[in-house]
């Protein structure tokens, strides 16, 4: 038997509460999780039923109101913001549904952006950004702008800028939501392969095709984890 | 290093990207800045006398102090010979007089201020001449010498700049002197008396023969500047000086009584240092107020920028998600501001000159001293580098605070509103502050302009609307001959001279005491301000007469001395009754003066003054040696100056100059509080201009914020007109709190100037009313147009607004 694997992420009784003008609303309760190393993991379930809360706190983009969070070993549950974004900026990649290109930085300029805020030199980060750009097979775009490529194009350049910076985990939220069967196809068989490539993943999604490619498929419903489905392939 | 790189890069691109936003801004800040820079080279010249001597900060002025009357007097040559002396040669030192002199070039006569002035006045003070040299004289007595040195100024005006005038005469006094050299341009003495010529204190006795001056302890006439060497602190000077005076005053008991020496750093004596309150606090008014227009600019920065920024907040928020932290978000957003700044501090400097001569020129009267020359120098621009800063951070802070603690989950969230409620709120806070800052600019200056209204409302005493004046250059004789032929001209009901007139700057005060007080609490002695008239001159001014009588031929040096007082003379001595009849003291003179008439009250320093004793002597019993001042009564005044001017052209036994009417001469007693004025109606109409602009801006772009709102309220059945008053309602809520705080302003300001201000009642209705109703109207007015726009929002296509 091999030895289990020490996972990336766990969440031990994780809940989250929005307070807003005197209301409360419980978007996650008692969320127990955890990711190890290489996994591809799925999230569905209906619309408000915690989702987007659930990968804002992988990615560190908030903190939990109750419970502990582990990455990588670390207890990141309460850090600062400062000291998160320290975290999501060598560690975690972001896909979103709806791009979030910036709109006058170049297609370069976008994906170099994690790698500015790392203080890495000009030379590497361009280098690097070629690297992956080509990966996505956008190296003769590099000087475009986001309103001068298509959707789908937009939605590979997101994902190279998500993995410009070798994060240990990429988050992606319904990341082909925005796009039609081709584009998401594309997008959907690139992060297949970047997985392949031994990369974490994890997406928040209803496309049948990624929950099968999924090892795991987290249901949630109204802010728990109702389900958690080991499905056959990878 | 790349860091920083990177930041400047992100900040220039986010300015290009709206032009207009950061154009609007540099514009603003550029005007704001500049007026800030033009002032403080002003104030500084004026706070701290930017005259071109060598190192004024070594010179020290020396005055006299009397601890019986407040206030700084000059000193006698005989106390700055003894000073001199007592200091050594370690301290040079100078002492010079001014005075009003006839000189005659090539080029015709004319009458110019002269100073009088040791022989090292030029080494000491530390000016090179551009033409020639300084005196050449070497010692103040014994040798008479014939040298004059001639200012920049009248070496052009009244020699044609000629390059070889060194060697050639003028007459001064008719008495013919050698040029020995010409000051350097910008340079007409150290103080208020624009000098034309500089004349060595030897020649006193060619030159001035009858001036009575010299060598008298009594009389205090000459100012001292000593150059302090860099070993002597000021501190230890002045009590060296205040030691010397005990030991003059020791040896003169009965010349010098309770007068001492006091030292004053020159900066402060350049406009007198009595005067120098007033001018310092109206450089804390000016100052403070133009700091408001620079906060009101401020304000209307933040304010574009916080607009800008929501509709930039998707993109911070992404640059957060990717690892941008707080504090470098923080720093972003503040760079974006300092490179505003930076561009419009760079800008300001450019303008300052301009603006700074526009202000100057209104300067009040007391300021119109031809070396008085407000530089735009290394301090100025330091001043003008920190303001820049300094208005970076303050409008940068609600931007940059904002940018550091957005909210990173909203790209997950596919409508971003979070934080629009608070930002509004913020920019709420910055038209309230804006409209109370302007409202309180520009009551600063309502209170101003209303003192001026009310003191020349005041009736002086005296028909000064039908009175001219003149400076008159003349022997007693030749003035009698022209007063009487004066008055004998169509047109011209009286004329009279006097050594004085109200509203003068040559104020001759005396020590007088009374014999026969019937008030027990009546002073023994008290400083009085005098005037040497003739028999004719309280007809001609239009002064009431109490009791007794007038001057009249025979009040000459053969007769009894007499006197006319004015009632306050007479409240502060006697319980009613007349004081006809009584005999006062002049201060070292032995025969009593016996007071025949009694007249009453009248302005005599300005409008403003409360009533002041005062004492009125026959000129010919008191002959007086500088220029008479000539008045003479017509109801149409300014045809008479015609008409004076030409008649006394012919004569050569007088010189005229300086015509006027005697409103002049009390509104130029204004003239500081009315400049202050001026000056503060311009900034306050500033202010008001830039929180009007501010406000236009925040409205249209909440309007835009809005369009959503809007539609929908209309699609549910709101009309034109509710959505007007809404949003109309709402910009009042908002002006009214700004008129709120700012009357609260207003009052604490008003408060901090009741000392300067004229017959103005606290909170006086007219004044706050008229700057609320100003300021309220300008804000509505730019509040209108957007409001109206906000109405012809299509309500299908605004719900479909993102
Ligand atoms: N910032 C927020 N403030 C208040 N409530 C929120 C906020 N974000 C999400 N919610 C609420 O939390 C619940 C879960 O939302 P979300 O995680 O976005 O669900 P999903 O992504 O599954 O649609 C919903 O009821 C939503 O309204
Ligand atoms: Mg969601």
């Amino acid at each position: 038997m091999s030895r289990e694997p020490s996972p990336l992420l766990t969440l031990d009784a994780v809940g989250k509460v929005y307070v807003n003008d005197e209301i409360e609303t419980h978007a996650l309760r008692d969320v127990y999780l955890s990711i190890d190393p290489g996994e591809f993991v799925a999230i569905a379930g209906p619309s408000g039923s915690g989702k987007t809360t659930l990968l804002s706190l992988l990615g560190l983009l908030d903190v939990p109101s109750a419970g502990t969070y582990r990455f990588g070993g670390e207890d990141v549950a309460r850090l600062s913001a400062t000291a998160r974004a320290r975290v999501r900026n060598l560690d975690v990649g972001f896909v979103f549904q709806s791009f979030n290109l910036i709109a006058d930085l170049t297609v370069f300029e976008n994906v170099e952006l994690p790698l500015v805020y790392r203080g890495v030199d000009p030379r590497t980060r361009r280098a690097r950004v070629r690297e992956v750009l080509e990966r996505v097979d956008l190296g003769n775009r590099t000087d475009h702008l986001p309103t001068q490529l298509s959707g789908g194009q937009q939605q590979r350049v997101a994902v190279a800028r998500a993995i410009v910076g070798a994060p240990r985990v990429l988050l992606a939220d319904e990341p082909t939501g925005n796009l039609d069967s081709a584009n998401s196809t594309a997008v959907m068989e690139l992060l297949r392969e970047l997985h392949r490539g031994g990369s974490t993943v994890c997406i928040v999604t209803h496309e049948r095709q990624l929950t099968r490619w999924a090892g795991r498929i987290i249901r949630l419903l109204d802010g728990r984890i109702v389900a958690e489905d080991a499905t056959e392939a990878a | 290093m790349t860091t920083l790189a990177d930041d400047l890069r992100q900040a220039w691109r986010q300015l290009r990207r709206q032009p207009g936003v950061a154009l609007a801004i540099v514009a603003t800040l550029t005007l704001a800045l500049g007026v800030n820079t033009a002032l403080f080279s002003i104030l500084r010249a004026v706070v701290f006398g930017a005259v071109p001597v060598h190192d004024p900060d070594a010179l020290v002025a020396i005055y006299t102090v009397d601890r019986k009357n407040p206030g700084h007097m000059p000193v006698s040559d005989a106390t700055a010979f003894d000073v001199r002396d007592a200091l050594g040669d370690e301290v040079p030192l100078t002492f010079f007089a001014v005075r009003s002199v006839a000189v005659a070039t090539p080029e015709g006569r004319t009458q110019v201020a002269a100073i009088l002035a040791t022989a090292n006045y030029f080494d000491v003070i530390g000016v090179p001449p551009a033409l020639g040299t300084g005196f050449t004289a070497t010692a103040d007595v014994g040798a008479d010498v014939d040298e004059v040195v001639v200012s920049h100024a009248f070496w052009r005006s009244h020699l044609a700049a000629d390059p070889d005038v060194v060697g050639q005469r003028i007459v001064v006094e008719g008495v013919p002197l050698t040029i020995v050299g010409v000051g350097p341009e910008g340079f007409a003495g150290t103080n208020l008396f624009d000098a034309s010529v500089f004349v060595p204190y030897a020649s006193h006795g060619a030159v001035f023969p009858e001036v009575p001056w010299f060598g008298m302890r009594r009389f205090l006439a000459f100012e001292i500047l000593a150059r302090l060497p860099e070993s002597l602190p000021f501190e230890v000077f002045d009590a060296r000086i205040t030691a010397i005076a005990e030991r003059i005053a020791a040896a003169n008991p009965d010349e010098i009584g309770t007068r001492r020496l006091h030292a004053v750093p020159f900066a402060h004596a350049i406009l007198g240092p009595d005067q120098r309150a007033t001018v310092v606090l109206a450089a804390a008014l000016g100052g403070t107020i133009v700091g408001f227009v620079l906060l009101v600019a401020c304000a209307n920065a933040a304010n574009l920028l916080l607009a800008r920024a929501s509709t930039r907040h998707g993109e911070l928020a992404l640059r957060g998600v990717l690892g941008a932290t707080p504090g470098r978000l923080l720093r972003q957003a503040l760079f974006e501001a300092l490179l505003l700044a930076g561009c419009a501090g760079l800008l300001s400097i450019a303008i300052a000159p301009t603006l700074r001569d526009g202000l100057w020129l209104l300067r009040p009267p007391l300021l119109q001293m031809a070396s008085l020359q407000p530089a735009i120098d290394g301090r100025v621009l330091g001043f003008t580098a920190a303001a820049t800063l300094a208005t970076g951070l303050i409008f940068g802070a609600a931007p940059a605070l904002r940018a550091a603690r957005i909210d990173v989950t909203s790209p997950l969230r596919h409508h971003a509103t979070a934080g629009a409620a608070s930002h509004r709120r913020v920019r709420s806070a910055l038209v309230v502050t804006q409209v109370a800052l302007s409202f309180v600019a520009l009551l600063a200056a309502g209170l101003l302009l209303r003192s001026v209204t009310n003191a020349t409302a005041v009736d002086p005493g005296f028909a000064v609307d039908e009175l001219a004046a003149f400076d008159l250059h003349a022997t007693p004789t030749a003035a009698a001959q022209i007063t009487d032929a004066l008055a004998d001209m169509p047109g011209i009901e009286a004329a009279a001279v006097a050594s004085q007139l109200p509203f003068g700057h040559n104020e001759f005060r005396r020590t007088i005491a009374v014999d026969a007080p019937t008030r027990s609490d009546a002073p023994t002695g008290l400083l009085v301000r005098t005037a040497s008239v003739d028999p004719g001159w309280r007809a001609a001014m239009g002064i009431a007469e109490l009791a007794g009588r007038d001057f009249h031929g025979d009040d000459d040096s053969k007769h009894p001395m007499v006197a006319i007082v004015n009632d306050t003379f007479a409240a502060v001595y006697w319980d009613g009754g007349t004081p006809v009849g009584q005999n006062i003291r002049f201060a070292g003179v032995r025969d009593p003066v016996r007071i025949v008439g009694v007249v009453t009250t009248t302005k005599t320093g300005s409008v403003t003054e409360t009533p002041q004793p005062f004492v009125y002597i026959p000129l010919a019993q008191w002959p007086h040696q500088a220029d008479l001042q000539l008045v003479v009564r017509s109801s149409a005044p300014e045809a008479a100056i015609e008409a004076v001017m030409a008649a006394l052209e012919a004569r050569d036994d007088a010189t005229v100059s300086r015509p006027r009417r005697l409103t002049e001469d009390r509104d130029a007693a204004l003239g500081p509080m009315r400049s202050a004025a001026v000056l503060l109606l311009l900034f306050g109409a500033l202010a008001v201009a830039l929180a009007t602009s501010g406000i236009h801006a925040v409205m249209t772009y909440a309007v835009r914020q809005r369009t959503r709102e809007i539609g929908i309220r209309m699609a549910l059945g709101a009309q034109a007109h509710h959505v007007h008053r809404q949003l109309l309602g709402e910009a009042v809520a908002l002006v009214l709190v700004g008129n709120g705080l700012g009357v609260a302003g207003g009052l604490i300001l008003q408060h901090a100037l009741t000392d300067h201000l004229f017959a103005v009642p606290l909170g006086d209705a007219i004044t706050f009313g008229g700057v609320a109703l100003v300021v309220t109207v300008a804000a509505l007015a730019a509040a209108w147009c957007p409001a109206r726009a906000a109405t012809r929002i299509d309500p299908a296509r605004a719900i479909h607004h993102r």
